[in-house]
C-alpha cells in the first residue's frame, strides 16, 4: 500500500486497514488485496470491529476515528452509515467496549467520551490537557485505562468512583491495551519501553528500552501473549513480558497490531504503507513423555520422548488449538477436530466444528472446548455430551484459570459477579447445586479429578492470593451450608495430582504438597500434619505450577523458566495400598517408611474409611493421645450408628450425627449427644418429643449450672422443671438400662477388626 | 498543530535517522533550540555543502538562520518555506519542516535498498546473526590491509622500473610488431607444447594397455596360485600315515636310548664302586703284608695281634650307626657283624 497505515483489525479471516490515502482497504490472510471497502472524507487515525460475533453473524460495524474530529461508523460492504462529531482537533483513538453497547474515544483535545452504539454521546468521562493517544476497557466494560501524557489513568464510568493514576513511562505514552482474559495491561511509550501491569497498576514487568518509540501493543484474545510493534521491529512477548520473539520489518514504525480471535494469526500495519502477517509457531503442549509442537501452519509434531518416537501430523486446514493429556491429543483447526489416541497415531476422531475453538480442556472421558457461542462438552469419540450455560455468559474469558473439569462437574467462575463459581453436571449441562458465593472476587477455581464423586471437591483461590478448598456435589448435599476452609494464605498457583488427591500449591514461594486434602473434611487438625513444605528452588515472583504428574511438579517461572521438582512417591504407593483396601499392608508400609506425615495420611484415610483399628495404630505413631483414646472409646460402642454418629461428630457434622441417632431409634444417645455438646434445649426437645428422659436432662443441665455458678433462666426449662422430681439414684438406673438395652440390640455387633 | 502531521513527521524523522528520538509531545509548546536543530539537520542532509550559520542565541541570529535556510531551500529544492512560522517553533513550524522531510523521506521509500548508504549509524542496528558476518569482514579487512600494506613496501624496488617504463616513449607501430612477433613465438611454443603433449598421450595409451596386460596375467597367475594351493596331493594321506608312524619310531627309540643311557650310567657306577673295592683291597694287603714282613722280621708272635685289630674296627662301625637310629642297634651290631664278615671274606 502506498501510504501509511494507521489502523487494522480482523473480521473472520479477512483483514480491514485504514490508510492515510483516506481509505479502507480489505486483504486476506494470504496478504492480496481484494480491494478498497471505503473511501473517506478525512484520514483515519485509528478503527475498531464490533466485538466479533460468531461465524454466521459476523461482526459488520467498524468505527474509524478521523483527523478531522469526526468519527464514523462503517458497514462491512463500506457505506457510511454515520458521521458524529466528537472532538476538536484529531479523533486519535476508538474503542468498542467487550459488549459492544459503547463506544469509548479519546482525542487530540484530551477528552475521553463514551458514546452508545448508535453515536449519541453518553458523558464526558474524562478532560486531560494533554491529548489521549490511547485507551482500553477494562475486561468488565465498567471502567476504562487511557494514557496522559507520562501517566496511565484507570477511570470508572461510575462518577462517584474514584480514579486510579499513576506515572507509566519516562516518557509519553503511547499505546496501553487491556486484556479482557487476565486482566493485565500493556502499555508502550516512547521512553522506548513496554511494561506489563495488572489491574491495580502494580508494575508486573519493564522491558529494557528498545531501539525506537513503541508505536503499537496487542494482547492476544487468551491473553497468553502480546505483540510490540515498534520501527522496523515487532515482537512476541509471553503475557510475563519476556520476548519470545522478535522479527525486523521493513515496515517503518508498526503503527497498528490485530489478532485474529483464535489467536493463531496476527498481522501489524507499518508507516510506510508495508502490512505483515505473522504466525505464532513452535507452541508447545507437554504431557508426561509427550511433547507436542507446532511446526508449521498445518503441521504438528508429537514427540515421545521415552521412546525417542516422532511423528508429523499434516492437517488440511490451519492448526488453532492444541490440547494433549490423559493419553489423548486434540488438534483443533479453522474447520474440524482431530482426537487422536496417544498410543494410535493413526486413526483420529475427527468431527467438524461450528466455530473457532479458542480453548480446549482435557478431562479423564471428557474435554471442554470454548468457542464464541459458549463452552461445549465433548467425549472422546467427538459426540457432544453437553453444553453448560447460565445468564450472561461470555465465552472469550474461559482459560484454564476459570474452567476446571472433573470426571462429572465442571466448575466455572461466574465473570459477571466473580464472587460466585458455578458448578455444572457433564451429563446434562445443568447446574449441580447451589452456585458457591465467595466473599471476595475469585481468581482460580481447580477441581479435583481422583476418586468416586463422593470425593469432589475443588480449591480455589480468591483476590487476595488466599487459598479455600470446599466439598463439591454429592459430598456437599448432606449439609446445610458448606463453609470454605482455608488452606493458605499467599497462594500464587495451585494444581491437583492427575493420578492422586495430592494437591500442589506454591505458597509464598514455598512448594507446598498436601498430601490428603480430604483431611479438611475429616479431622482438620490434621491438615498442617499431612502436607508437605519444600522451600529449596527459587521461585521468583508469579510462577505457575504447570503439571503435577507422579512424583514430578513442573513449575514455570515467570521469566520462562521450567523448574522439575519432585515430591515423595511413598503416599503415591499408600493411596495406592488403600484404594485396594489394604489396611494392614499399609500399616507395614507406614512402619517401614517411618514418616510421621504418611501416618497422619493414614490415620485420616482410616477414618474416612471407619478403620478404627488402623486409625489406632496411625494415631499412636503420631503421639496424638487424645484422638487415640477417642478411637478407643468408639470402638466400644456396640452398635454400628452410634459408631458412625460418633465419627460424624468428629467430622464436625453434629447435625448428621443426630439424625443418624435417630433413624436408628438410639434416642437417649441422640439426647446425650446433644448434651455433651452443650445444646441443651435440643436436648430436651429430644427428650420431650420422644417422652423419656426428661429428668436426665433436667438433672444434667442442672448439675451444669451449679458447676458453672449461674442460675436457670430458659423458661422452657423451668417450665418442666416444676413437674419433675430429680432423683439421681433413678436416673443413673436408667442409663445404666439404656446402655444394656443398646448393647441387647439385634443388631448390636462389636467393632471388628 | 494537528495529531496527524505530528505523528507523520516523528515517524520521518525516524525513518531518515534524525540523531535523538522526536517525541509527539516536542511541538506543544515552543522549542525553537529543536526547530533550529531539525531544521539545520534536514538542510544539511539536503545539501551537505550548505553553509548555515549555526548561532541562534538572539532573535537577530535566529531570523538570520531562518532566512539563510529558506534561500537554500528556495534555490536547491524549490521548496517554500514560512519562517514567521518557522520562528514560532511549534506545531505550525512542524508543518514547514515536513515539506522538507517529505522529500527526504519519499527518496528513501522510493529506493530502499540504498538505504544503508545513505543513513547515519543511528538507524544502524545489530542483529545477532549479523555479528558472525561482522567478524568475518573485519578478518577480511584486515588482511587486505595487510597485504596492501606489504604492496607498498614493494614500491620502492618498483619505483624506478615503473618510472622508466612511463617514461619511455613508446611508438604505436614498434609496440605492435614487437606484439606479433610475441604472438608468433607464443603460437611457435604453442604447438610444440601440443605435439609434446600428443607424443605423451600416446605414451600415456601405450603404457596402460601395457600396465592391463600385466594386471591381467597377475590375475590369472594369482588363480592359478590360489587353485594349487586348494588341491591336495594324492600322497599326502600316506605321508601323514608314515610320519605318525616316524614319530611312534622315534619315541621309542628316544625311550631305548635313554634306557640305554641309564645303564650305561648303572654300569658305570658299578664298575666304579667295583675298582675301589679292588683299590681297597689291594691297599690293605699292602698294607698286611708290609706287617706281616715287620713281623717277621721282629718274630713268630705278630699273628695274634693282627686279628684283634680287625675286630675292633667291624665293632666301631656298628655303634655309629646305632646312635643314629637307635632302635635299630641290633641291626646295625648285626650289619657291622656282616661287614666284618664281608670284609674277611674280600680277605
Amino acid at each position: 500500500m502506498g501510504e501509511a497505515g494507521t489502523g487494522c483489525g480482523w473480521v473472520g479471516s479477512e483483514l480491514f486497514v485504514c490508510c492515510d490515502d483516506k481509505a479502507v482497504h480489505k486483504l486476506n490472510a494470504e496478504g492480496d488485496e481484494p480491494g478498497v471497502v471505503a473511501q473517506l472524507d478525512a484520514y483515519p487515525t485509528d478503527m475498531h470491529w464490533f466485538p466479533s460475533g460468531n461465524k454466521k453473524q459476523q461482526s459488520d460495524t467498524v468505527a474509524i476515528s478521523c483527523s478531522d474530529g469526526t468519527y464514523l461508523l462503517v458497514l462491512r460492504n463500506g457505506r457510511i452509515e454515520k458521521k458524529i462529531d466528537a472532538h476538536k482537533g484529531a479523533v486519535i483513538c476508538i474503542r468498542w467496549n467487550h459488549e459492544g453497547t459503547a463506544i469509548a474515544t479519546g482525542g487530540e483535545d484530551g477528552i475521553v467520551k463514551i458514546w452508545s452504539r448508535s453515536g449519541m454521546l453518553r458523558s464526558t468521562l474524562a478532560q486531560t490537557d494533554v491529548s489521549v493517544y490511547s485507551l482500553s476497557w477494562s475486561p468488565d466494560s465498567n471502567s476504562i485505562c487511557f494514557s496522559s501524557s507520562k501517566d496511565l489513568i484507570i477511570k470508572p464510568l461510575q462518577p462517584q468512583a474514584k480514579q486510579v493514576t499513576w506515572k507509566a513511562h519516562d516518557q509519553t505514552v503511547l499505546k496501553v491495551d487491556w486484556n479482557s482474559v487476565n486482566g493485565f495491561l500493556v502499555s508502550g511509550g516512547e521512553d522506548r519501553k513496554y511494561k506489563v501491569w495488572d489491574n491495580f497498576g502494580r508494575l508486573l514487568f519493564a522491558s529494557k528500552p528498545m531501539e525506537f518509540a513503541i508505536t503499537s501493543v496487542s494482547w492476544s484474545p487468551n491473553g497468553e501473549l502480546f505483540a510490540v510493534g515498534l520501527y522496523n521491529c515487532v515482537r512476541l512477548c509471553d503475557k510475563t513480558g519476556w520476548s519470545h520473539s522478535r522479527e525486523r520489518t521493513d515496515t517503518g514504525s508498526i503503527m497498528s497490531v490485530a489478532w485474529t480471535s483464535d489467536g493463531a494469526q496476527l498481522a501489524g500495519v507499518g508507516a510506510n504503507g508495508n502490512i505483515i502477517f505473522g504466525q505464532v509457531l513452535d507452541r508447545k503442549v507437554e504431557w508426561v513423555n509427550i511433547e507436542v509442537t507446532l511446526k508449521g501452519t498445518h503441521k504438528v509434531l508429537v514427540h515421545d520422548i521415552l521412546s525417542e518416537m516422532e511423528e508429523d501430523l499434516d492437517f488440511r486446514d490451519r492448526v488453532i488449538g492444541m490440547a494433549v493429556g490423559f493419553g489423548y491429543l486434540v488438534v483443533t483447526t479453522t474447520l474440524q477436530c482431530y482426537i487422536y489416541l496417544l498410543q494410535n497415531l493413526n486413526t483420529p476422531h475427527i468431527f467438524d466444528l461450528k466455530e473457532t475453538v479458542n480453548y480446549i480442556q482435557l478431562g479423564e472421558k471428557h474435554m471442554a472446548m470454548v468457542d464464541v457461542n459458549g463452552i461445549q462438552v465433548f467425549n472422546y469419540e467427538g459426540r457432544m455430551v453437553s453444553a453448560p450455560k447460565f445468564q450472561g455468559m461470555r465465552s472469550e474469558v474461559f482459560n484454564s484459570q476459570t474452567v476446571s473439569m472433573s470426571s462429572d462437574i465442571i466448575a466455572i467462575i461466574d465473570h459477571s459477579d466473580t464472587k460466585l463459581i458455578r458448578f455444572f453436571d457433564l451429563a446434562t449441562g445443568k447446574e449441580a447445586g447451589k452456585p458457591l458465593q465467595h466473599v471476595l472476587d475469585v481468581t482460580c477455581v481447580q477441581m479435583n479429578r481422583w476418586g468416586t464423586s463422593a470425593q469432589r471437591k475443588c480449591v480455589f483461590q480468591d483476590r487476595n492470593r488466599d487459598l479455600y478448598i470446599i466439598p463439591v456435589g454429592s459430598t456437599a448435599a448432606g449439609t446445610k451450608d458448606v463453609v470454605p476452609f482455608k488452606l493458605g494464605t499467599m497462594c500464587d498457583s495451585v494444581m491437583w495430582s492427575s493420578e492422586t488427591d495430592m494437591l500442589a500449591g506454591i505458597m509464598d514461594s514455598k512448594l507446598v504438597v498436601w498430601y490428603y486434602p480430604n483431611a479438611v473434611f475429616i479431622d482438620r487438625d490434621l491438615i498442617s500434619k499431612t502436607k508437605n513444605i519444600q522451600n529449596d528452588p527459587e521461585y521468583g515472583k508469579d510462577p505457575q505450577i504447570q503439571q503435577f504428574h507422579g512424583t514430578q511438579v513442573v513449575v514455570r517461572r515467570s521469566d520462562g523458566t521450567q523448574l522439575s521438582t519432585s515430591v515423595s512417591p511413598y503416599p503415591i504407593t499408600l493411596y495406592g495400598i488403600v484404594q485396594r483396601n489394604m489396611w494392614e499392608h499399609a500399616i507395614h508400609f507406614c512402619r517401614y517408611v517411618k514418616d510421621s506425615t504418611l501416618w497422619a495420611c493414614l490415620a485420616v484415610m482410616a477414618l474416612a474409611d471407619k478403620e478404627l483399628s488402623t486409625a489406632e495404630v496411625a494415631f499412636a505413631a503420631i503421639d496424638e493421645v487424645a484422638k487415640l483414646e477417642f478411637v478407643l472409646a468408639i470402638k466400644d460402642i456396640p452398635t454400628v450408628e452410634g459408631r458412625n454418629a460418633e465419627l460424624a461428630l468428629w467430622r464436625r457434622r453434629p447435625d448428621e450425627a443426630e439424625a443418624i441417632l435417630i433413624q436408628a431409634g438410639l434416642t437417649y444417645r441422640a439426647i446425650n449427644l446433644n448434651m455433651r455438646l452443650f445444646r441443651w434445649e435440643r436436648a430436651l426437645e429430644l427428650a420431650v418429643n420422644h417422652k423419656t428422659h426428661v429428668d436426665t436432662v433436667l438433672a444434667m443441665r442442672e448439675r451444669y449450672l451449679k458447676g458453672m455458678g449461674r442460675e436457670e433462666k430458659d423458661s422452657r426449662f423451668l417450665q418442666y422443671k416444676e413437674g419433675v422430681v430429680i432423683d439421681w439414684e433413678k436416673i443413673k438406673a436408667k442409663v445404666a438400662k439404656e446402655a444394656e438395652l443398646e448393647a441387647a440390640r439385634p443388631n448390636a455387633r462389636p467393632y471388628q477388626e | 498543530m494537528s495529531y496527524r502531521e505530528l505523528r507523520n513527521f516523528t515517524e520521518m524523522m525516524r525513518a531518515l535517522g534524525y540523531h535523538r528520538p522526536v517525541s509527539v509531545e516536542n511541538f506543544r509548546n515552543p522549542n525553537f533550540e529543536l526547530v533550529a536543530d531539525i531544521l539545520r539537520w534536514l538542510v544539511k542532509r539536503y545539501e551537505p555543502m550548505a553553509d548555515i550559520n549555526a548561532e541562534v542565541g538572539n532573535m537577530q541570529d535566529r531570523v538570520v538562520f531562518l532566512k539563510q535556510c529558506a534561500q537554500l531551500m528556495q534555490s536547491k529544492g524549490r521548496i517554500k518555506l514560512n519562517t514567521k512560522r518557522l520562528y514560532q517553533a511549534d506545531g505550525y513550524a512542524v508543518k514547514e519542516l515536513i515539506k522538507i522531510a517529505n522529500v527526504l523521506y519519499d527518496a528513501i521509500k522510493s529506493n530502499p535498498d540504498d538505504e544503508d548508504d545513505i543513513f547515519g549509524t543511528d538507524n544502524f542496528s545489530l542483529k545477532l546473526n549479523d555479528l558472525k558476518d561482522i567478524r568475518d569482514l573485519a578478518t577480511e579487512i584486515t588482511q587486505h590491509g595487510a597485504a596492501l600494506a606489504e604492496l607498498l613496501g614493494r614500491e620502492e624496488a618498483n619505483r624506478e622500473a615503473r618510472q622508466r617504463a612511463i617514461s619511455r616513449n613508446a611508438e604505436v607501430g614498434d609496440i605492435e610488431k614487437v606484439i606479433k612477433q610475441q604472438i608468433l613465438a607464443a603460437r611457435d611454443t604453442m604447438a610444440n607444447k601440443e605435439k609434446m603433449m600428443e607424443e605423451l598421450l600416446a605414451d600415456e595409451k601405450s603404457l596402460k594397455k601395457k600396465i592391463e596386460k600385466k594386471s591381467v596375467e597377475l590375475d590369472r597367475n594369482e588363480k592359478r596360485f590360489r587353485s594349487l594351493q586348494t588341491v591336495r596331493p594324492a600322497f599326502m594321506d600316506e605321508y601323514e600315515k608314515l610320519e605318525d608312524q616316524l614319530q611312534d619310531l622315534f619315541r621309542d627309540y628316544l625311550e631305548r636310548y635313554r634306557n640305554l643311557d641309564y645303564i650305561d650310567n648303572l654300569l658305570d657306577q658299578h664298575n666304579k664302586e667295583e675298582q675301589e673295592k679292588i683299590d681297597e683291597n689291594e691297599r690293605r694287603m699292602k698294607k698286611m703284608q708290609k706287617k706281616i714282613k715287620e713281623e717277621e722280621m721282629r718274630g713268630g708272635e705278630g699273628e695274634g695281634e693282627g686279628e684283634g685289630e680287625e675286630g675292633g674296627e667291624g665293632e666301631g662301625e656298628g655303634e655309629g650307626e646305632g646312635e643314629g637310629e637307635g632302635e635299630g642297634e641290633g641291626e646295625g651290631e648285626g650289619e657291622g657283624e656282616g661287614k666284618g664278615e664281608g670284609d674277611g671274606e674280600a680277605e
